[in-house]
């Protein structure tokens, strides 16, 4: 309580748009930072490889021990380059139940899998290069042509260790980590990724919020707590009337030449409904958000501060820690 | 009587105006089938209703059309290609007044013309790039309203215009990169609600079952399977896994409007096999519940194996059958477990009544105390190999049984295989797999893997008869008022029993094994029987392990309906000249 009270003097002050530069120091730290110490011998890459097989990839469900086959393909006696399985395991192969391990598994390990794999054809792994990999048009794992690694995605998940040294009276402070579990919080079937995305994961019915991490943390605080001050014009909030009296609001999610898809923001999660034009007598542009007003009250003030340092750590892998001063 | 309209208790929503819903309801309820119709479906023998055939779960037609007499004359009449082989055919299909509903692989979905197999509509659910968990694969939906409902293989959940195909709404239930979860069987119609069950039982995920309003998709209420802090059944998973638990529904429940339950069968706890951080029953995974449809909240619970280690999941159909012997009638609920044993509940009171196997070999338990929960488990120590019987893969799996009212006897499928597991400890991150170790399908000690079919009765599990298939049988069978039953076989080949003696009455090669549901329905006077062809199954994998030599005969993949029918001549000479009660 005392925190909600207090929230509702920060509240007014966020949206008087006094913006005040934060003061972040970012003291460089690769935590991921692989260490260069001496390669192991290839026997060691191989059975550490068989290890991390064994775990996942191994189940009879998936490639059997030992890659002898199982529900997915037999990964033994086969042609495989060092480039293809390194692609496929990091990558996964979409459209089948194939998963990417680049999120879970570092470079090394996956270099360990793909040694074990190899070491399974001794007659016939790694003789071929990229260019001349075989179709394998009858195994449904490799019916999709290799597509070209992209850099992957900023996990959203990354271990937070707080690199900021803010001087600041009040002990009150924002966890990127706690933010983001709040964020994504799967316990509730109302949290922010149902409507936004961060890092490449959540909806689309409004913002992606990765860019805020440029803004103030009072920017982001107001756009929280307030969000009609400011609304992105692409997320208009409409009104839709059928030609039978129906009304419905929400965000525009796409239209084509004969129907319009509107997220209906009525009740969350929103529920993506489809019209056909001509049953629709009007649409209409509303000068409010969609989102709902009352997160300034739904969240104590330690849970705000915690999106907003998750927020502010949105386009970085060094979480953020904003605290309550620098919401004045 | 059947046909009318009743008036609906639709729940009004505070976030939408009054007219509003009563528009939108007029518009969807006005529409077919009714949940009167869906909830007496048994009177409607010419349709197919429901996943389960009926709300009970019996896979059981009244159409007797097809004979143990004629049935050596039932003829391919027409087939139907889903385009996509990736995943197979394991559906059910709907068929409501003459047009078919089918949930291929990959959520495409068709209307076809039941007695031609025209294609009416289809409609492609857009997927996004990404790998799919479990199987792209899908075991169907479920059509009341107007619409078809199903869920998705990125875990959202779909509404489209039964007429048209086209899309009404659709909803997002969690992010299928954040939970690894998704949907595979098809919704529960249950009034005014839309039931969804899903996958997650093999990721760090935490179970549970949702409704949505049938008319709006706004969310109504959702059931987990893992209690949270301050609620019953908590302690007993320990601190830190509730949150990640499984407890997946990833099958279909089943529905008593007399005593207003929902029962759903719920799968196994995560990790599968490494059990350090769920040190108690981890209720209620392996369990059967009933939640009063109307709140989501939870009546009764039982739970069949408590702390698996074994992945032994609950998540079969619910059988619900009316009993009588010697005059005593009792409400039963009867439910193969994975492990291989059958458990008969009272359904009104989730009390216990009876439990018996009803596969030969089982490893795990010993027996069953006074109040049915398994004596003298089989530990599976940490970082050794152990073998278990039967498998991970099940006693059997979602080959679902059936129940025929005219024999009262239960139809089940029985696997004898079994494996080693070996536990190993796994990091626990949100969404990933969680196994916890590794497991390979092994023979039975000293003698081959077989599987069965078997009629039992269902309260005391006295076995009828039995027929011995060769390898696993891993498509669903069909009970039928002609006293047949069917079913499909890894090879290829659609097959009848006779219901009454396991006898083997008739067979077709239809290209391509089978792991789907067949169904039963009538169109026009005429009795067809639909069997789903292409294997999509993880465990058609298998087959070739257990039996090597069959790796050359398992015929190539396929995502095929093949739709028989006796012959129209000999159609016409049947006194009556109609199918399934004049239907």
């Amino acid at each position: 309580m005392e925190n909600r009270s207090r929230l509702a003097t920060i509240i007014g002050r966020c949206c008087a748009a006094i913006l005040l530069p934060g003061c972040l120091l970012l003291l460089p730290f690769d935590f991921r930072a692989e260490s260069q110490a001496a390669q192991p011998s290839e026997s060691a890459r191989i059975a550490a490889g068989k290890r991390l097989y064994s775990g996942s990839c191994g189940m009879s469900y998936c490639h059997g021990s030992e890659g002898a086959g199982g529900g997915g393909p037999k990964l033994r006696d086969r042609e495989f380059s060092p480039e293809y399985l390194t692609h496929l395991i990091s990558d996964g192969v979409p459209g089948t139940i194939m998963p990417g391990f680049k999120d879970n598994l570092s470079k090394p390990q996956i270099a360990q899998l793909v040694a074990y794999l190899l070491s399974l054809s001794p007659n016939k792994s790694g003789a071929k290069s990229k260019s001349d990999q075989p179709a394998q048009a009858d195994d449904p794992h490799f019916n999709n042509p290799a597509p070209k690694t992209e850099p992957a995605p900023k996990p959203a998940n990354e271990p937070a260790k707080s690199n900021v040294v803010i001087n600041d009276s009040s002990d009150l402070r924002g966890e990127a980590e706690a933010g983001r579990l709040l964020f994504f919080n799967s316990a509730q079937t109302q949290n922010c990724r149902v409507c936004h995305t961060v890092q490449g994961r959540g909806g689309k019915v409004g913002p992606d919020l990765t860019g805020l991490a440029g803004k103030s943390p009072r920017e982001i605080l107001q756009s929280i707590v307030a969000p009609h001050a400011a609304i992105d014009g692409k997320y208009s909030t409409i009104a839709l009337t059928t030609k039978d009296g129906a009304r419905f609001t929400g965000v525009k999610r796409d239209e084509d030449e004969t129907t319009i898809r509107l997220y209906d923001t009525s009740s969350l999660p929103p529920v993506s409904r489809a019209f056909a034009k001509s049953e629709v007598a009007k649409t209409e542009k509303l000068d409010t958000s969609a989102m709902p007003g009352d997160y300034g009250s739904k969240y104590s003030l330690k849970q705000l501060l915690d999106l907003v340092s998750f927020l502010k750590s949105a386009d970085s892998t060094r979480p953020v820690s904003v605290s309550l001063r620098e919401l004045f | 009587m059947m046909r009318r309209l009743t008036r609906l208790h639709l729940r009004l929503h505070t976030a939408l105006s009054p007219v509003l819903i009563a528009a939108l309801a007029a518009a969807a309820f006005a529409q077919e089938p009714s949940w009167p119709r869906l909830i007496n479906s048994d009177q409607e023998p010419q349709n197919w209703m429901s996943y389960g055939g009926n709300y009970s779960a019996h896979r059981f037609s009244a159409l007797d059309q097809i004979t143990r007499e004629n049935i050596k004359s039932l003829t391919p009449v027409w087939t139907f290609h889903t385009g996509e082989l990736q995943g197979g055919l394991n559906a059910t299909p709907i068929v409501v007044d003459g047009v078919m509903y089918l949930m291929g692989p990959m959520n495409r979905i068709f209307a076809i013309n039941a007695a031609t197999g025209e294609k009416i509509w289809s409609y492609f659910y857009k997927l996004p790039k990404m790998s799919i968990p479990y199987t792209p694969g899908s075991r169907g939906l479920a059509v009341a309203y107007g619409r078809v409902y199903f869920g998705t293989l990125d875990n959202h959940v779909v509404a489209l215009d039964a007429k048209t195909g086209h899309e009404i709404w659709e909803v997002e239930v969690e992010d299928v990169r954040q939970c690894g979860c998704n949907i595979t069987s098809a919704p529960l119609i249950v009034k005014d609600k839309v039931i969804v069950g899903g996958t997650g039982g093999e990721n760090a995920h935490r179970g549970y079952l949702n409704a949505y309003d049938a008319t709006t998709g706004k969310h109504l209420w959702r059931f987990y399977t893992i209690p949270g802090p301050g609620e019953p059944g908590y302690e007993t998973w320990g601190e830190k896994m509730w949150k990640y638990g499984g407890a997946p529904t990833w099958l279909v429940g089943s529905y008593d409007a007399e005593l207003n339950l929902l029962y759903w069968g719920v799968g196994n706890p995560s990790s599968d096999f490494y059990d350090e951080f769920r040190p108690g029953d981890n209720l209620y995974s392996n369990s059967i519940i009933a939640l009063d449809p109307d709140t989501g909240k939870l009546k009764w619970h039982y739970q069949e194996v408590p702390h698996d280690m074994y992945d032994f999941d609950s998540a079969f159909e619910c059988v619900l059958i009316d009993y009588e012997r010697d005059g005593k009638k009792q409400k039963l609920l009867v439910h193969a477990n994975k492990g291989g044993m059958t458990w008969v509940l009272d359904r009104a009171t989730g009390k216990y009544l009876n439990a018996w196997p009803h596969v030969d070999i089982l490893t795990w338990l010993k027996g069953v105390d006074k109040n049915g929960r398994p004596v003298d488990m089989q530990p599976v120590p940490p970082d050794k190999e152990t073998f278990v019987c039967p498998s991970a893969a099940g006693g059997r799996n979602y080959d679902h049984s059936a129940y025929s009212p005219r024999t009262r006897w239960w139809y089940n499928i029985g696997w004898e295989m079994c494996n080693t597991i070996k536990p190993e400890k796994l990091e626990i991150k949100e969404g990933q797999p969680l196994f916890g170790g590794s497991m390979d399908f092994k023979l039975p000690k000293d003698k081959p893997a077989y599987g069965h079919i078997n009629a039992f009765d269902p309260l005391t599990g006295e076995r009828k008869w039995r027929y011995n298939t060769t390898y696993l049988n891993l498509a669903s069978l069909l009970a039928t008022g002609g006293d047949l039953i069917f079913s499909g076989d890894v090879l290829g080949n659609a097959f009848a029993l006779d219901a009454r003696t396991g006898q083997k009455l008739w067979s077709y090669n239809a290209g391509a094994g089978m792991s789907g549901s067949p169904i039963t329905y009538s169109v026009n006077g005429r009795q067809y029987v639909a069997v789903p062809t292409g294997m999509g199954s993880l465990l058609a994998g298998l087959v070739p392990i257990l039996w090597p030599e069959s790796a050359n005969k398992i015929p190539e993949r396929a995502s095929t309906l093949v739709v028989f029918a006796l012959p129209e001549t000999s159609i016409n000479k049947i006194k009556g000249g109609a199918a399934g009660n004049g239907k």
